[in-house]
């Protein structure tokens, strides 16, 4: 038996760097082919810190204008949707490219409002694979930029809160009959999937 | 055996078509391409580098901007531009090569509106492909099952895989391209599955042709290359997870 032979066990969620702590890290933007790999600076670093300790500061670029920021902020929410293009299908791209342009738009744009975590966009992303469930009614953005989804039938409404890319709080408001129901959990993707289709199906 | 038909979603997460430069861009041509590729790419982020210069008792940082990452409004075509390089690149969903291979010319005609004839030392592709491959209601995953390039550990060591990660560089018998490629289990892309990379880069970087319209045939053989390799990593099992 060898290594690659060997099966590897599920994991139990994605860390917060999910992108840079793998084991294998090849999915950065290659800015280098593999002959000539980014120059090693450890030697260099060590070298200096041999001598009299080294302060590295950096004058912080200019504030780009709210325009470029909010037009950044939308190709980075589409380039951290390719990482996971070939799970959705051309319509769901459109769709959520279009509310992703909506969401951050210049004219519409609230001040207060912080740009979107990158962290609980990815936790929509992988909570809508999983699912197999687009059809919310509304996206939208927290106070602290964590992505909201909102299903609004009725008087029935569910809301939920990506928190990261693996955990999201969600509530849910019901009238069934006379009753009024109203329910809220936090939990893994995982729960929420299950927990949406439970609340849905009583839309 | 090979197939090439294409697949109706293929694990490709990014690929480049990268042309390097004999001689070194100087900080205003840089300038001056990426006004070019703005209209296409218009969100611009600098890549900047350091330099220490180390004397005995004073290290003294240099910071300097060595090129710019080029991102178009859709998020999945991007330029990266350095100071001895510049690589096409496209995210997923692939396009095709065809589609590459003309954004690759394109970039480089604007690259020829300002430099005068650049003599290119190095062309090469890179396809990323990540397999995402689901527990279904299985425990385990073994990566063999589905890809044939991987890592040996002699028998009786191991009890279970924590990490795995392999990288083979060889010259390919049709084109005595220099091909290298990049294996290994990365951190779940998607819940309740596992992601395994195979990372293929082809590259040619002696002898490329200086006449441009040789060097674009010879970069257009490299479709075939990478194609057969990738086909031939790949068990008939992680083909169906993408057809």
């Amino acid at each position: 038996m060898t290594a690659h032979h060997l099966a590897t066990e599920r994991a139990p969620a994605l860390p917060e760097k999910w992108a840079r702590s793998g084991p294998a890290d090849f999915t950065s933007l290659s800015g280098r082919l593999s002959p000539n790999p980014a120059p090693n600076l450890d030697g260099v670093l060590g070298a200096a810190m041999s001598n009299p300790p080294v302060t590295i500061t950096e004058t912080a670029p200019d504030p780009k204008p709210r325009d470029v920021e909010l037009f950044d902020a939308r190709v980075h929410l589409k380039v951290a949707t390719s990482q996971y293009a070939m799970h959705l299908s051309s319509d769901e791209r459109a769709r959520l490219f279009a509310e992703v342009d909506y969401l951050l738009e210049t004219e519409a744009w609230d001040e207060e409002n912080a740009l979107p975590r990158q962290q609980s966009f990815l936790g929509f992303l992988r909570w809508t694979i999983l699912s197999k469930n687009s059809s919310w009614t509304s996206l939208g953005l927290d106070g602290d930029g964590s992505i909201l989804l909102a299903w609004k039938k009725g008087q029935n409404v569910l809301t939920a809160n990506f928190v990261d890319a693996n955990e999201a709080k969600w509530a849910a408001q019901l009238t069934i009959g006379s009753n009024k129901e109203v329910s809220v959990g936090q939990g893994p993707l995982k729960s929420f999937a299950e927990h949406a289709v439970f609340h849905l199906k009583r839309f | 055996m090979i197939k090439q038909e294409p697949y109706a979603r293929p694990p490709i997460t990014e690929v480049v078509l990268d042309l390097q430069f004999q001689t070194e861009i100087s900080a205003r041509d840089l300038e001056r391409i990426r006004d070019k590729l703005k209209r296409f790419y218009p969100s611009i982020e600098p890549i900047r580098g350091l330099h220490l210069d180390i004397k005995e008792n004073t290290t003294t940082p240099t910071f300097s901007i060595n090129g710019f990452k080029l991102t178009s409004a859709n998020g999945a075509d991007i330029v990266l531009l350095n100071k001895t390089n510049i690589g096409t690149v496209r995210l997923a969903p692939y396009q095709g090569w065809d589609s590459l291979f003309k954004s690759t010319q394109t970039n480089f005609d604007l690259v020829l509106s300002v430099l005068k004839r650049p003599v290119i030392t190095r062309i090469a592709s890179r396809f990323i492909n990540r397999l995402d491959i689901p527990f279904g209601n299985s425990a385990k995953i073994t990566p063999a099952d589905y890809s044939l390039v991987g890592v040996n550990l002699p028998q009786g060591l191991a009890k279970q895989s924590i990490s795995e990660t392999a990288r083979i560089e060889f010259i390919e018998e049709s084109e005595g391209l220099v091909v290298v490629i990049n294996s290994g289990v990365v951190n779940p892309a998607l819940i309740d599955h596992l992601s395994y990379l195979i990372d293929i880069d082809v590259i040619q970087q002696e002898n490329v042709p200086l006449r441009y319209d040789d060097m674009w045939k010879r970069l257009s053989q490299f479709r075939s290359v990478k194609n057969k390799i990738f086909e031939s990593c790949l068990t008939d099992a992680a083909r169906a997870l993408f057809r």
